[in-house]
């Protein structure tokens, strides 16, 4: 059997591997797999629990945030200065976040590459060097275009009211297979249709022997002679499924996938982060706004793939623009008034159209170790990406309108519907930063890839400079903020980091 | 904390003709018990600590003391809206978000929003 409980064993447990992986996500299991079919003997430890997706498929939004998200959904970054609190949402489970993902797919473009290239001392990451790499995780994960009849209606009009005011929007790439448009990729996919690392790459290493350990709560990276030896840590069958008997697993080689909050923390538990001092530094969130808008008419945007378009026309602005949806219980929360004046705006729920902006941010967070299990994390947004907060909130407040919507329900706390008239007479560019409704679900740079061991926490293979026989594969080692969802930059890094291991 | 969770729901989903049935409540304060258990302490602190803001301060908005559960259903409704309307909106937020996230879930109200898309299987979520 592939998958063992960590929360079903009793007293405590020593394994030994080749490589052992800490997290099962995206990064972790891109590694397990290719690992795994080079014939090494893997072990994959995960902190969540493993919900198989004939489970997940089943349950409603907010059991799958309970069974599947870190803190069932409320992971914050504390914002500082003039910054909102964001929800930083990430999973905590098999698959990791890669089994909440809308299934976005970008490839790293072009011109952040160059940043790479050029300020941050990474000649190879060209365009041709990563394109082999790209197109293996794209088939792995079967990546295709999102069909034009798979579009919601909410989607629909926003393209409509965009292409009359001269915005063009482009088809959205997913990892997906035989999509039916149910709009619950976030929230466990109902036909399997979404192709996340659980379904995709962890199969793979499983066929090839790898073992995967859930409810496994790895502590630190243990060493012998300045390598990596193993790691040790905690079965979580302790009371209410807390930490109980300590685990030990030895192994030739660590892997740490843990996810750009959680790895960070391992890595300073781990004495790792002293030449740098970068660990934890240069958390970049892409901090993200949704704007929704009334129409008269039923949109039911729940009705076809969650998303479908998007645009970079304002890249320059640092902006990308994204269709999503919300499950009820959210648009309900937006709606404003208690009592019959809540309910009543409740029921026009499906008359609702949803557009999501996100900023390509400078970064400003830091992950801290906290008494308890999880990081502190604060966030300062840099000045000029909190400019582009209310460009975005008026180019999207206009697209809707121009798409014939009565009103707009803006990111600001307590702010209610919105008419074009009352748009204009808005000083949203005053709008503090703690009225924001603010939320991210892209983690990077926190243990970041680097040429210098004194200005990055890993080397280009992502082995840690200063613990020989550790590697990084996971978002925290993406060098700056990409300005587009992350996974198949992660997945592809993962899979440029293993083919290397394997080599090795 | 159950008493005063289920005052501002009862205020919170009324429509004309009164607060959602009992039974609705019911199920929403079990729902919400589990979904605090799982959200790790730093959520349940900020949860608890918005509830008991707006459990003492939101009776101040219309002249009314001691607490949000003491007052009658269209009272509560008043002082939250109050509440919600003014500079201390932040706790009521909270508090609704998290109450909306569960409660539009419950089968019946999908029906009465017409919300089909998320499919409602009522599950036991496993340990
Ligand atoms: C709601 C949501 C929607 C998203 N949508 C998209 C999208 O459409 N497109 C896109 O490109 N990206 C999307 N993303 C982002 C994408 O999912 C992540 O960037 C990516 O999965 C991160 O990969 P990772 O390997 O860094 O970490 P993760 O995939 O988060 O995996 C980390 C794993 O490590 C485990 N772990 C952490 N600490 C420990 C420990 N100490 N011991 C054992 N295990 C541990 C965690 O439980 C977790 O399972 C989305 C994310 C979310 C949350």
């Amino acid at each position: 059997m592939s998958f063992h409980d960590g929360a079903a064993h009793f007293g405590p447990l020593t394994l030994e591997a080749d490589v052992v992986i800490v997290g099962s996500g995206a990064g972790g299991s891109v590694t397990a797999a290719v690992l795994a079919e080079a014939g090494k003997r893997v072990i994959v430890l995960e902190e969540g629990r493993h919900v198989p997706q004939a489970e997940y498929g089943k349950l409603t939004p907010s059991q799958q945030m309970r069974a599947m998200w870190r803190d069932a959904g409320l992971t914050f970054a504390i914002g500082v200065g003039d910054s909102p609190m964001i929800n930083v949402m990430m999973g905590k489970c098999v698959g990791g976040s890669s089994a909440l993902t809308g299934g976005v797919c970008f490839r790293t473009p072009g011109h952040v590459l160059k940043t790479w290239r050029e300020e941050r001392g990474l000649p190879m990451f060209t365009e041709e060097h990563l394109a082999p790499f790209f197109e293996e995780v794209e088939q792995a994960v079967h990546v295709e275009e999102v069909p034009a009849h798979l579009r919601s209606r909410s989607t629909v009009l926003f393209n409509e009211g965009a292409t009359k005011l001269g915005h063009a929007f482009k088809p959205i790439r997913r990892n997906t297979h035989g999509c039916e448009g149910n709009s619950k990729c976030n929230f466990g996919c109902p036909k399997a249709a979404k192709r996340s690392v659980d379904l995709s790459w962890l199969p793979r290493a499983t066929a090839k022997g790898a073992q995967v350990w859930t409810h496994c709560l790895v502590e630190r990276v243990t060493h012998q002679d300045g390598r990596a030896n193993g790691v040790v840590g905690r079965l979580l069958n302790g009371d209410d499924g807390g930490p109980g008997t300590s685990f030990t697993v030895y192994a030739k080689r660590v892997v740490l996938a843990a996810g750009a909050y959680h790895t960070p923390l391992l890595a300073q538990a781990s004495g790792l982060g002293r030449t740098s001092g970068q660990v934890g530094k240069n958390l970049t969130l892409h901090p993200a706004f949704r704007v929704m808008a009334r129409f008269d008419e039923q949109v039911e945007g729940w009705r076809g793939a969650l998303q479908s378009m998007y645009s970079d026309d304002w890249e320059h602005d640092g902006i990308t623009m994204t269709s999503m949806f919300l499950p009820p219980g959210v648009l309900a929360a937006t709606m404003p008034g208690i009592g019959p004046r809540h309910v009543a705006r409740a029921r026009q729920m499906a008359q609702l159209g949803v557009f999501g902006g996100m900023v390509h941010d400078e970064g400003g967070g830091v992950v801290r170790r906290s008494p308890g299990r999880e990081p502190l994390v604060t966030y300062e947004l840099h000045r000029k990406d909190k400019a582009a907060v209310p460009r975005l909130m008026r180019l999207m407040a206009d697209i809707w309108f121009a798409a014939g919507a009565k009103e707009v329900f803006l990111p600001v706390l307590g702010l209610g519907g919105v008419t074009p008239d009352r748009l204009r007479t808005l000083d949203l560019e005053h709008v503090k930063g703690r009225d924001l409704e603010c939320s991210s679900q892209h983690p990077l740079g926190t243990t970041r890839m680097g040429s210098a061991k004194e200005t990055s926490v890993v080397d280009p293979y992502g082995e840690c400079w200063e613990l020989p026989g550790c590697t990084i594969v996971d978002g925290s080692v993406v060098p700056t903020s990409l300005g587009v969802n992350p996974q198949l930059t992660i997945m592809t890094m993962a899979l440029r980091i293993a083919r290397h291991l394997a080599q090795a | 904390m159950n008493r005063h969770l289920r005052a501002f729901a009862e205020a919170l989903f009324s429509t004309e003709a009164g607060p959602p049935p009992a039974a609705r409540i019911d199920w929403l304060m079990v729902e919400m018990d589990d979904y605090l258990l799982r959200a790790g302490p730093a959520a349940r602190f900020i949860f608890g600590l918005s509830l008991w803001v707006v459990t003492l301060l939101s009776p101040v908005f219309i002249r009314r003391l001691p607490t949000l559960a003491s007052l009658d259903v269209p009272e509560r409704i008043d002082a939250l809206t109050r509440m919600e309307e003014s500079f201390a909106s932040a706790p009521v937020l909270a508090v609704k978000a998290f109450l909306c996230v569960v409660y539009y879930e419950h089968p019946d109200v999908q029906r009465e929003v017409g919300h089909v898309g998320h499919a409602t299987f009522p599950m036991e979520l496993k340990s």
